[in-house]
């Protein structure tokens, strides 16, 4: 039998552990869903415009578009990610303006019915890409280009492979208030493949107690291969950024980029 | 399992064959000072040197004598010396290689750290040199890993690492888990506070203490000096007039 692959692994099997980091990052999404509003404004998406966000998570960025008014549909593999950001649209006051779903992004037509197209932005956030491999990343793009109308856009942020190389750190440590990961990771140039090993501990005093080990690998792109794994699914790449604030890339920014339909 | 290359045995050997090619043969006499835990002293005298090790740990070392197995009674030593005197009496002890390792310097004041310097100058045989092995600066200063750990014999060490630009200096914290299972029990941890020198410092340092540098390597493999090798191996022999 096949072994089964990481994500769902880590999404389902031990989705209570990145609902814990879903959660951290909640925060985060409020002045990310601000700075996305400026993207928004600077490649002409209209107020009031339909976004797709898959995947979503609990929602943060989401939930935060709805308050300024755009209509958002968020997908997400896991059950107990679309219930949490459902419950946080609602306590925000903006359920009736983002929905969410249970969703995968390599099966985007199926996901949203023809009624609800097409939309005015797509959006695929936080290294959500490259789980699947260079092929399926494509399939998964193009599925984001079959929902946008012509003239709408898609904004993808991603790890920058450049960043990795320069800055790569054989081991890390996170800390999600108790929630504690131990990482071991692994540059794979041959392929350009991360290919890391996330240890889960939960804190008990100073005992570190053993929750999960997973496997996280995924591709990593230099920004001239996103270039053209956009350009291969339609996209016109129209903008590509550090990061959310809309700095130029660099070896040491993420990566956001920008296609128009 | 990442124990890595830096694993106490694959170091040994590594130490033990930079002395081989800087023409150190079986049997010269070690000053290992300060020797730690002693890893490197046992391993140089299972190789054929005659190694005395001292250390201001007087725990450590009375543990470490009684760890001395006969075959190596010979020539291996282990010897207390404050941290003050070290590597302590008596001064008419003389070495064909002395090795301070891990960083023995830039733990204190500099200025303890050049009178240490020019002690050691008193225990070097004719002929004979220094070898210092130290964190550099410059690696630490541009590729900051918080972060790293390893394993050793199930007790699993992890490493928290600040660098204060400012000051040039270290802080290194410790934890100590023994591993059952998947859990990790904390079984302790200890902390450091130490000032990384760049080449050109260590060298200035070495100068105070009496010493001309001769050599500076990357590494125990005779590397070339870069900001992407985390250590500095020093060689150094008495300077020609005592400042």
């Amino acid at each position: 039998m096949p072994e089964e692959h990481w994500t769902r692994r880590l999404f389902q099997d031990h989705e209570e552990i990145f609902l814990r980091i879903h959660e951290h990052g909640w925060d985060a999404g409020e002045e990310q869903a601000r700075d996305l509003k400026v993207l928004f404004d600077r490649f002409g998406v209209p107020a009031g415009a339909r976004v797709l966000d898959v995947p979503c998570g609990i929602g943060r960025h989401s939930t935060r578009l709805a308050k300024m008014g755009y209509r958002t549909l968020g997908l997400d593999l896991t059950a107990t990610y679309v219930e949490r950001a459902q419950e946080l649209a609602q306590r925000e006051g903006v359920a009736d303006r983002a929905t969410y779903r249970v969703g995968d992004m390599r099966d985007l037509a199926r996901s949203v019915p023809p009624e609800e197209r097409p939309f005015d932005v797509a959006m695929n956030l936080w290294t959500s890409l490259g789980y699947y491999g260079e092929e399926t990343d494509a399939a998964i793009l193009r599925g984001y280009h079959a929902l946008v109308r012509p003239g709408g856009i898609f904004v993808l942020f991603v790890v920058n492979r450049d960043w990795v190389v320069k800055h790569f750190d054989p081991q890390g440590w996170e800390e999600y208030g108790d929630l504690v990961d131990v990482e071991d990771r692994h540059l794979d140039l041959d392929a350009s493949w991360m290919r890391n090993r996330w240890r889960f501990f939960r804190k008990k005093g100073e005992d570190l107690e053993g929750i999960a080990t997973v496997p996280v690998e995924h591709r990593i792109y230099s920004l001239h291969e996103l270039r053209s794994l956009l350009e291969r699914a339609g996209w016109e790449v129209a903008g590509t950024f550090g990061g959310y604030k809309l700095d130029p890339p660099t070896f040491d920014s993420q990566l956001l980029v920008v296609g128009r339909k | 399992m990442p124990s890595g290359p830096r694993g106490p045995a694959g170091e040994a050997d590594e130490i033990a064959a930079f002395l081989a090619t800087a023409g150190v043969a079986r049997g010269a006499r070690i000053l290992d000072a300060p020797c730690g835990i002693g890893r490197r002293a046992f391993a140089l005298a299972e190789r054929g040197y005659r190694v005395t090790a001292v250390d201001p740990n007087e725990v450590a070392i009375g543990a470490l004598r009684a760890r001395v197995p006969a075959e190596l009674a010979a020539h291996l030593e282990f010897r207390h010396a404050s941290h003050e005197t070290l590597p302590g009496p008596p001064v008419s002890d003389t070495f064909d290689l002395i090795l301070c390792l891990d960083h023995a310097v830039g733990r204190g004041l500099p200025e303890e750290d050049t009178a240490f310097l020019e002690r050691l100058r008193g225990h070097l045989a004719p002929g004979g040199f220094l070898v210092l092995d130290l964190l550099q600066r410059d690696f630490f200063a541009s590729r900051p890993r918080p972060f790293a750990y390893h394993v050793v014999a199930g007790l699993e060490q992890h490493e928290f690492r600040t660098f204060n630009p400012i000051t040039g200096a270290l802080d290194l914290t410790w934890k100590f888990y023994q591993q059952e299972g998947k859990d990790l029990r904390f079984r302790g941890s200890s902390s450091a506070h130490l000032r990384l020198l760049a080449p050109h410092e260590a060298r200035q340092l070495l100068q105070e203490g009496g010493w001309h540098l001769e050599a500076v390597y990357g590494g125990w493999g005779r590397e070339a000096v870069s900001p992407d090798r985390r250590k500095l191996i020093l060689v150094a022999r008495p300077a020609a007039r005592v400042k």
